[in-house]
């Protein structure tokens, strides 16, 4: 499967964030980890073949400027909720990886309008925040928190305190996935995004046919 | 030294067919019945000689080790002992629904009290036509379901599974285990691999007579270098063999009723009928040729052979205790009905290691030797 994706760059409160997208469908938003802006994979592709998927590469990252809004979570989540409008977006499925989950769960708590579903990657501890910490409960929008079987238990311990903060949150664990999970099973890990955008809460409801032969 | 006693339900009648599978038209209800009732005198005799643990295991389709769900049986002997070790010998993971025994057990040991030790094992290959599991994705499946139940019995808050074999959308298992952090678990060590698994899982080790004396004592070794290097120290009582025994008063007398009644034949219940030996050959062979099938065992004792342990009470005792040393295992599992012995005469055997070795092994303490 070839999915060709297109560049371009959108002005946000005078920053310059870098965006790639492809595909057509449900809008989902994917924030780049601050580990750095991961190049179109086999699961973005894969995800691209059932929903319209934005990339936005977070300030100070990457190819971006350096920009001392990388430090400060939330005025980085104001920039890149403008990004997202400017890049076309009015009401969008938004996933964050590690910090990046920190922006997304920041953008959700300012735009729960524009934010009508969240996944959270592998997130960051949100005592690294006790500021959203605190604001974790205010959020009342479908959210799945992913998390690799394989990854460190802190991830684990980051995830069920996400589970526990947020009341409409799915507790996801992938097997044999360590921290980066679209890396280790892609396949998985974007039949499980994209079910969960289109579907949100109701994607725990099995639709697999078992029938072998009619 | 623990002693653990297996006592499966066995169905055994001049009539019943050998091979694998034995068709059902041979049941007959009575004789079935009475099976049941029989296995539980086993139970009862060694519950009073004060056998540590009672065992069963899982197999399915065949007569003389009637467990399908091993689970079932461990429920009644748990109801009905109220101070012994309940050792399930299955479950077969790779051919079950592993929440189902993250449940099941949890519930064991939930209504027992914390005497539960739960095995975990991959099958015997025919059992894998059973249940429809394929043979090649047997070792694998066992990977994730084991994961999947240790993950059911750990995690806090509710979880969804995404697995390769297992998705599992809502995770949420009641009860819990009663033992903290899990139940003891044995697992199968079949294999270099199986043994290793269990070492780095802090797993107790599972072996069998069929693997024969010296593969088991290799397969220790793999298993206490594997639990060495995840920062653990086995002792010889998470090393669990199980065995065959014969007693009788004196060695003659216990070899020539062992003979008479075929004791060390394990391979005529299992010889398939002569008009099905060749397709049953060329499945086994299919399964042996797969990636990652239990490994064979390398001989199953047929006509004429003797049970591991036979003799008088004293030839008995000794030989477990240097078998015991020499493999490095401190839990023997031991069975007593044979699939050919008269009840009367198996339940005699049993009460006389009962009374004359039962009490020398549990004193003893089975050394380690060191590794090199």
């Amino acid at each position: 499967m070839t999915v060709s994706w297109t560049q371009r760059s959108v002005d946000a409160d005078g920053v310059d964030v870098r965006i790639r997208e492809a595909g057509e469908g449900p809008a989902l938003a994917i924030l780049h980890s601050a580990g750095g802006p991961e190049r179109p994979s086999a699961a973005t592709d894969l995800l691209a073949a059932r929903l319209r998927v934005v990339g936005l590469e977070l300030p100070g990252l990457g190819a971006s400027p350096r920009e001392d809004r990388a430090q400060a979570c939330a005025r980085l989540a104001a920039t890149m909720a403008a990004a997202a409008t400017a890049a076309g977006l009015e009401a969008y499925a938004l996933l964050g990886a590690s910090t990046g989950a920190l922006v997304a769960t920041h953008m959700a708590l300012a735009h729960p309008e524009r934010v009508q579903a969240l996944v959270l990657d592998a997130p960051a501890a949100p005592g690294d925040d006790e500021a959203l910490r605190a604001r974790l409960p205010e959020l009342d929008l479908p959210t799945m928190i992913v998390i690799g079987t394989r990854d460190e238990p802190a991830a684990s311990e980051a995830g069920r305190e996400h589970k526990r903060r947020i009341a409409r949150s799915d507790l996801v664990y992938v097997y044999d996935a360590g921290r980066s999970i679209a890396g280790d099973r892609p396949e998985a890990y974007a039949e499980l995004v994209a079910d969960f955008v289109v579907r949100r809460e109701g994607h725990v409801v099995d639709r697999r046919s078992r029938v072998i032969n009619p | 030294m623990k002693v653990s006693l297996l006592a499966n339900p066995s169905y055994v009648d001049k009539d019943t067919g050998s091979g694998w599978p034995v068709p059902p038209r041979s049941w007959d209800p009575a004789l079935g019945a009475e099976s049941m009732a029989r296995a539980f005198e086993v139970y009862d005799a060694a519950h009073a000689m004060g056998f540590d643990w009672l065992a069963v295991t899982e197999h399915h389709y065949f007569p003389h080790l009637l467990g399908p769900n091993p689970m079932l049986t461990a429920a009644a002997i748990a109801a009905r002992y109220p101070d012994v070790r309940i050792a399930v010998l299955g479950a077969v993971l790779p051919q079950v629904n592993p929440i189902r025994v993250a449940e099941e057990y949890a519930t064991l040991d939930a209504l027992s009290g914390g005497r539960l030790v739960a095995g975990m094992f991959r099958g015997l290959p025919n059992e894998y036509l059973a249940y429809g599991t394929n043979p090649r994705e047997a070792r694998a499946m066992f990977d994730e379901a084991f994961e999947l139940i240790m993950r059911a019995w750990s995690e806090p808050e509710p979880f969804w599974w995404e697995g390769r074999y297992y998705r599992y959308p809502v995770v949420s298992v009641w009860p819990q285990p009663v033992q903290r952090p899990r139940p003891p678990i044995v697992a199968s060590g079949s294999s270099p691999e199986s043994a290793a698994f269990a070492g780095r899982n802090r797993l107790m080790l599972g072996l069998t007579f069929l693997f024969g004396v010296e593969r088991c004592a290799q397969l220790v070794e793999v298993y206490r270098r594997a639990a060495r290097e995840a920062g653990w120290e086995p002792t010889a009582e998470d090393v669990l063999y199980r065995a065959r025994a014969w007693v009788a008063p004196t060695d003659e007398e216990a070899q020539r009723t062992a003979r008479l009644h075929e004791i060390g034949d394990f391979q005529g219940p299992l010889a398939p009928p002569p008009a099905r030996a060749a397709a049953h050959a060329r499945i086994m062979a299919e399964i042996a040729g797969s990636p990652s099938p239990p490994a064979p065992p390398p001989k199953v004792p047929g006509k004429g052979s003797m049970p591991e342990y036979w003799g008088s009470p004293d030839t008995v005792a000794e030989r477990i205790l240097a078998e015991a040393e020499r493999i490095g295992y401190g839990v023997l599992d031991m069975s007593f009905d044979s699939f050919h012995a008269p009840h009367d005469a198996a339940m005699a055997s049993l009460e006389l290691f009962g009374r004359e070795v039962l009490p020398r092994l549990q004193a003893a303490e089975v050394p380690l030797r060191e590794l090199a």
